[in-house]
């Protein structure tokens, strides 16, 4: 039981944190809305113009590059979705042999920097001739995904109790049917979860298509905000609608998510 | 009881600090001169402006290898307190 000092304490730091993560972000809106190109500064004012947006819209080609990042999010968190939860289920429960080297390959696979992956990716991928295009962006990504999602999903099955696989096993189901009619639904919210985080990472990477992609009409969101940023540092209220347009769908994935997010992330801590 | 969690909070923002990558680039370049410099930018900087693509992968694998000291470094520390 907490004291009624530590309580406060509690309540002061949390609320400190709160003020320093939200004051950046109504600052961004409220200048995103501000609508006044020339202003070299921050202000608030009651005065609201969606100015800023329709400039950004216009100029930055958001239409673009959203579509493109669209794109290569859904086909990642996709692929890598199914895949991880067939790869988790394999090294979780069904445990061929070599399952234990898979669980290995994966935990390494998800610990290695993209930063120390970029430059072979980029190498390899320009002897086979696939830079820029969208599965230069799309593969690499996946990968990492996959390598994460399947211990994700080991952690995930390992909770299951063993008794419903068996069971299930004694009304004569296969191991796909087991997987995707038994396992999948009992473990619903890491599956979301999984597939929010993937989204997340994969909208908002920024390293690997700024590297994979020089052709502007496959600029992906975030490489998009930064060259527009390059090209219009003193409107403002442009950058700030243009930054809220690029976290937009991060912010609605999160919103929808938030749920089971937080549902699966105890899901995930809890387990032993 | 908490240990474990505190030491995946630490391994998670060490590694999280070692990897940034796209505020830097976007604020400051690494810049002024090497002052903000990060291991990520100084990657990408070598092999895709400078052209030293040798220094660059040693780099990779340089901070690959931080990276792996550092997780199961915290890792050993919190296990061998908690038992």
């Amino acid at each position: 039981m907490l004291s009624r000092t530590e309580r406060t304490v509690c309540l002061i730091i949390l609320m400190a944190a709160a003020v320093v993560t939200l004051y950046p972000l109504i600052t961004l809106v409220s200048t995103a809305l501000s609508g006044s190109a020339s202003s070299g500064g921050i202000s608030f004012s009651w005065h609201m113009s969606l100015t800023g947006f329709s400039y950004a819209w216009r100029n930055g080609d958001f239409s673009r590059s959203m579509l493109n990042t669209a794109i290569v999010t859904v086909a990642v968190v996709v692929i890598s979705t199914v895949i991880a939860v067939m790869a988790g289920y394999s090294v979780a429960l069904a445990k061929p042999p070599g399952a234990r080297w898979l669980l290995y390959a994966a935990v390494f696979g998800f610990m290695l920097p993209v930063e120390a992956l970029i430059v072979p990716w980029y190498y390899q991928f320009s002897a086979f001739g696939i830079v820029n295009t969208y599965w230069s962006m799309i593969v690499p990504q996946a990968a990492q995904s996959i390598a994460f999602g399947t211990f994700w999903m080991y952690v995930a099955f390992r909770s299951v109790p063993r008794s419903l696989s068996e069971s299930a096993r004694l009304d004569g189901a296969s191991s796909l049917s087991l997987l995707w009619r038994i396992l999948v639904p009992n473990v619903a919210p890491a599956v979301k979860t999984m597939a929010a985080l993937v989204f997340l990472w994969t909208w908002n990477a920024f390293l690997l298509p700024l590297v994979m992609v020089s052709n502007s009409s496959l600029y992906t969101v975030t490489v998009g905000l930064s060259t527009f940023t390059g090209a219009h540092f003193n409107n403002y209220s442009a950058l700030a609608a243009g930054s809220c347009l690029a976290a937009l769908p991060v912010v609605v994935v999160y919103l929808f998510a938030q749920r089971s997010f937080i549902a699966g992330l105890f899901a995930g801590s809890l387990v032993e | 009881m908490m240990r474990r969690d505190i030491g995946a909070a630490l391994t998670i923002s060490a590694v999280a600090a070692l990897q940034s990558f796209t505020l830097i680039y976007q604020a400051t370049d690494g810049g002024p001169g090497y002052a903000t410099m990060v291991p990520g930018l100084l990657i990408y900087r070598d092999a895709f402006q400078l052209g030293a693509v040798g220094s660059a992968s040693a780099l990779g694998i340089a901070m690959t290898v931080i990276i792996f000291v550092l997780t199961f470094g915290i890792r050993a520390l919190i296990e061998r307190k908690a038992t």
